[in-house]
């Protein structure tokens, strides 16, 4: 996966979640305009990225999207609940494809159904009106320029003989090729194109304008079309043509459209004879007849000078015997027209080829689309305004400035109506070379004259007759399509102007952003973890330095750096940490969406809060807790919520509301979900428990309520009484709970019935740095996670009693069950006690009971940088890592939750 | 080279990239009256080409490859009435 790619990945994730988010947005505030614009900016930047890669299907359905929302911030179309849902799924599908793209590296072709189905679904909520109007408008874009069809009567007769004889039973194609004006620079040459295409029969370059004197031309600007004629099958043309299709047009045309005489016709008539006995051969049904018409014929072509009419005609007549003897209608024409001296009409002949071969009639090349009215007044308007400054004193010195920008007004309006702007270019450089308004405005004048009557005629224009009836003239502003550029100029210039302010800010944002990928920063990390342990290194070497080779000042020494690199290293650590801190609005910016789908479908209503969101904390733990705050959220909507009916049988405010906050406590983050719900009954949580098999039938008494809440985390416990879409499987917060205790976390439930339910979800700040304690037992170090332990106390032997096999001490007046190390490591040896006959005791948490392990003795707690076991040990799952202590040896952390279960 | 400046004539030769274009120009424009020798010229890049048409110089021996000769003699002959 290339660079580009990698980054149109990674911004187009975060434009869909802010197009998700201000969708949401949308639905409380949906007459914001604002908010409006910037949906349909971060669409309309998605849209144009996605076009930097092959990802036709998501381009598609992202254009519909902005088109409707174009029409939305318009007003052509009202805001919806239905429109929201449409644009929101569309959303999804993209990123959908944004998964298949990262996975595959590119997108599967079958995605074009649904994407299809998708966009017309989107479009569908525009008007017709509109619709049609975008579709012109997209046919327009495509075609960038207007492709000028060629009268046939100004193509060679040669060319049009060669073309007509060898016209086979692909048809014959004429096509039109007119590069862009840049193609140069893209490495294209045209005329190499030109001549290499297939089927070519005959072809021509043609200038797109008079020439320029050559001191001006600018020979690295395109300014050929070519014409060629083509007896390839048409498909074989346009894939040809394929990297270039809005270049060309390609135009199929029937042979007998090329049969029209040109010459002079001064010139001696044809003799009675020759008519009369042709005339006699056709009307014959023998087919010998042609034959011999065919000697006639070419008897009489050697009589006739080769320039003139009757030549001319002699030619064609002879090449319709040799093609196509069975056109005898179109030879009689023909040799009629030798008497008048006019052009057979025979479109009526070709006119019934029609079903095998399509004749080009107004349908030649890309849709000629035609400016609306009320834009043609515009540009009108535009123009005047010109004409006004143009008419302002010459005398001032930022006339240059003026001059350019009328200029390049009057250049955009022409682009908008397909003209030529050679002329006012040079009539621009003249006015600029003169310091005078002078030629401009002359120009003017003269493009407003001729625009006149231009415009008078415009209805009668249409092209609706053979294309050599009608003498095309490029300054027809029929032939005018509405560009992307013009499309712009119209929109009012204060949106214009608010959108540049946007473009600027959104600019200024993303060079001070920078986007690393987590990779990069989990390497720096490790870098630092290693150099904190190299570090640690130092004072052992100090050590070292005095004792065994006794250069105390070289200790000394030593031991002065080590302090300055600690500082280094323990603000480098805080650095990176920063670094990898994240908000934890990352998580609950997905909940306004999901909320809102689930109780939609539910048919609840919900009010959902968010607090605290820009309390952060480890990019790590904030994604891990993403999924168990899914879980969490859905059980709440599913089971805790009521429906409005319940609520308001149950006297509360129909809509339920729904807490997610967020805040830090010393080293900790502590997430709430709370909801003012039915809330948990602690019979029913028991009465099920039971049913399945999670608690004994004696206890089913002695359990108190919280404890019978508690039973909600149980493996397999469900109180729903359906499975539905939402929750009720069974998996729920027994899942929750395991993946919280991966990153050592931690998760309390309080519940009131008929008042609602809270969730606490405690988590460390960073898993970076651990708080270790160590313990010595048996000679061995351990690291035993800080977060466990309660208390540190030294038990005298004489207070532990035996009680049912179990050793157990009483400490503040609770019991408190006593287990050494050694014996749950298998180690065969008790604990040592002190010199007062103490037992080194830590007090951990075994859910909410404290459990006293015995060990031989407290040693200090350390910060570490926790590495999980590799490979299979990473299947002992009663250690919890390994960590490098300072001077180099390994310390083995346990994992207690695991060895006291 | 496939561009050969003589006293009076430029000699065209095989393949003639992009880049003679520019030279051509202003060989063409400080010379009214070069002649151009495409003889052995087998192809013009666009434009090399568009600066002929511009240029209309006299051409001293067309191209032998008599198909590539139509479509220069087409451009640089009787195309005079364009628009």
């Amino acid at each position: 996966m290339n660079q580009l790619l990698r980054q149109f990945l990674l911004e187009g994730r975060d434009l869909l979640q802010s197009i998700g988010e201000k969708l949401i947005a949308l639905e409380s505030t949906p007459d914001s305009q604002e908010l409006m614009t910037e949906l349909f900016r971060a669409v309309h930047t998605l849209k144009g990225n996605s076009g930097l890669f092959q990802f036709p299907e998501m381009t598609h359905v992202l254009h519909a999207c902005e088109d409707l929302m174009d029409a939305v911030r318009d007003h052509r179309v009202a805001y919806s609940q239905e429109l929201a849902d449409r644009l929101l799924e569309a959303m999804d599908f993209v990123s959908l494809l944004f998964d298949n793209i990262e996975k595959e590296g590119g997108l599967d072709p079958a995605q074009s159904e649904p994407a299809a189905k998708i966009s017309s679904s989107l479009r569908d909520l525009i008007p017709a009106a509109e619709e049609a109007r975008k579709e012109r408008q997209a046919a327009g874009t495509l075609a960038a320029q207007d492709i000028i069809l060629p009268a046939i009567s100004d193509l060679p007769e040669e060319a049009r003989l060669t073309a007509f004889r060898a016209a086979g039973d692909n048809g014959l194609h004429l096509i039109v090729y007119r590069p862009d004006k840049e193609c140069f620079f893209k490495g294209e040459d045209p005329f190499f194109q030109a001549r290499n295409v297939p089927g070519l029969l005959w072809g021509r370059a043609v200038a797109r304008s008079a020439w320029p004197p050559l001191a001006k031309m600018d020979c690295y600007r395109c300014q050929l079309d070519f014409h060629v004629f083509s007896n390839a099958p048409r498909a074989e043309i346009v894939e040809y043509f394929r990297y270039v299709p809005d270049e060309v047009s390609i135009t199929p045309i029937s042979p007998m459209a090329l049969v029209l005489p040109q010459g002079h016709q001064n010139e001696v008539p044809v003799s009675r004879d020759f008519i009369a006995e042709a005339n006699r051969i056709l009307e014959s049904t023998a087919n010998t007849g042609v034959g011999v018409l065919k000697a006639l014929v070419q008897k009489q072509i050697e009589l006739f000078p080769a320039g003139g009419w009757i030549s001319s005609v002699l030619r064609w007549l002879l090449a319709l015997i040799e093609v196509r003897p069975n056109e005898r209608e179109a030879m009689r024409r023909l040799i009629c027209s030798l008497k008048t001296f006019t052009a057979p009409d025979l479109s009526d002949l070709y006119a019934d080829h029609g079903a095998a071969e399509p004749v080009p009639k107004a349908s030649m090349g890309p849709v000629q689309s035609k400016l609306a009215e009320a834009d043609r007044i515009r540009i009108d308007e535009i123009i005047d305004a010109q004409a006004e400054v143009l008419a302002q004193d010459d005398r001032v010195p930022w006339l240059s400035g003026r001059l350019e920008s009328v200029g390049a007004s009057l250049a955009a309006c022409l682009s908008a109506l397909g003209e030529d702007p050679l002329e006012l270019e040079e009539a621009l450089a003249e006015a600029l070379e003169a310091k005078s308004a002078r030629p401009l405005r002359d120009w003017l004048t003269t493009f407003r004259e001729k625009r006149a009557p231009a415009l008078a005629q415009q209805p009668a224009a249409m092209p609706d007759v053979v294309p050599r009836k009608e003498v095309q003239h490029p300054a027809e502003p029929s032939k005018v399509l509405q560009t992307p550029s013009f499309e712009h100029s119209s929109t009012s210039a204060s949106e214009a102007s608010e959108v540049k302010f946007g473009r600027r800010a959104e600019d200024a944002l993303g060079s001070k952003v920078l986007k690393v990928d987590q990779a990069k920063i989990d390497r720096l990390m490790n870098l630092i973890g290693e150099m904190v342990v190299a570090k640690n290194a130092l004072p052992y070497l100090a050590d070292r330095a005095e004792k065994l080779y006794g250069v105390r000042k070289l200790s000394r020494e030593i031991k002065t750096q080590y302090a300055v690199i600690n500082r280094i290293a323990e603000e480098m650590q805080d650095a990176i940490m920063q670094v990898r801190m994240i908000p934890v609005s990352f998580v609950f910016q997905r909940f306004p969406r999901l909320v809102r789908d689930i109780s939609r479908k539910l048919g609840k209503e919900v009010e959902l809060v968010l607090q605290g969101e820009e309390t952060e904390a480890d990019k790590n733990i904030i994604e891990v807790l993403a999924d168990p705050l899914i879980h969490i959220v859905r059980n709440s909507l599913d089971h805790g919520l009521e429906t409005p009916d319940e609520r308001i049988a149950a006297g509360k405010s129909p809509t339920g509301r729904l807490v997610l906050a967020a805040r830090q406590e010393s080293d900790r983050v502590f997430i709430e979900i709370t909801d003012d719900g039915r809330g948990i009954d602690p019979v029913v949580v028991k009465r099920k428990a039971y049913e399945k098999g999670i608690i004994a039938e004696d206890r089913l008494d002695k359990i108190s309520d919280q404890e019978a809440i508690n039973l909600v985390f149980a493996a397999g416990f469900s109180t729903a009484e359906a499975v539905s879409e939402f929750s009720g499987r069974g998996v729920g917060l027994d899942v929750v709970r395991s993946a919280l205790e991966k990153v050592r976390g931690s998760v309390q439930l309080t519940s009131e019935v008929g008042k609602g339910t809270r969730l606490t979800l405690t988590l460390p700040l960073s898993m970076v740095v651990t708080k270790v304690m160590i313990v010595e037992s048996d000679r061995q170090i351990f690291g035993v996670p800080m977060e466990l332990v309660v208390e540190t106390v030294r038990v005298p032997r004489s207070e532990i009693r035996t009680i049912k096999k179990r050793q157990t001490t009483v400490l503040r007046g609770r019991i408190v069950p006593l287990i050494t190390l050694n014996k749950l490591l298998g180690i065969a040896a008790e604990p040592i006690a002190n010199d007062d006959d103490e037992i080194a005791t830590l007090v951990v948490k075994k859910g909410s009971e404290p459990v006293g392990i015995l060990v031989d003795n407290f040693r200090e707690t350390v910060d570490v940088i926790l590495k999980p076991l590799p490979g299979e040990l990473s299947k002992l799952s009663f250690y919890a890592g390994t960590a490098i202590l300072g001077d180099g040896s390994v310390l083995m952390v346990l994992n207690l939750k695991e060895l006291i279960r | 080279m496939t561009t050969v400046y003589k006293e009076s004539t430029v000699v065209l030769s095989e393949v003639v990239s992009v880049e003679e274009a520019e030279d051509l120009l202003e060989w063409l424009h400080a010379h009214p009256k070069g002649m151009v020798d495409l003889y052995d010229c087998v192809h013009l890049h666009t434009a090399v080409l568009q600066v002929l048409m511009a240029a209309r110089p006299s051409i001293a021996s067309w191209p032998k490859d008599a198909a590539f000769g139509a479509w220069l003699k087409a451009a640089l002959n009787d195309e005079k009435k364009e628009y």
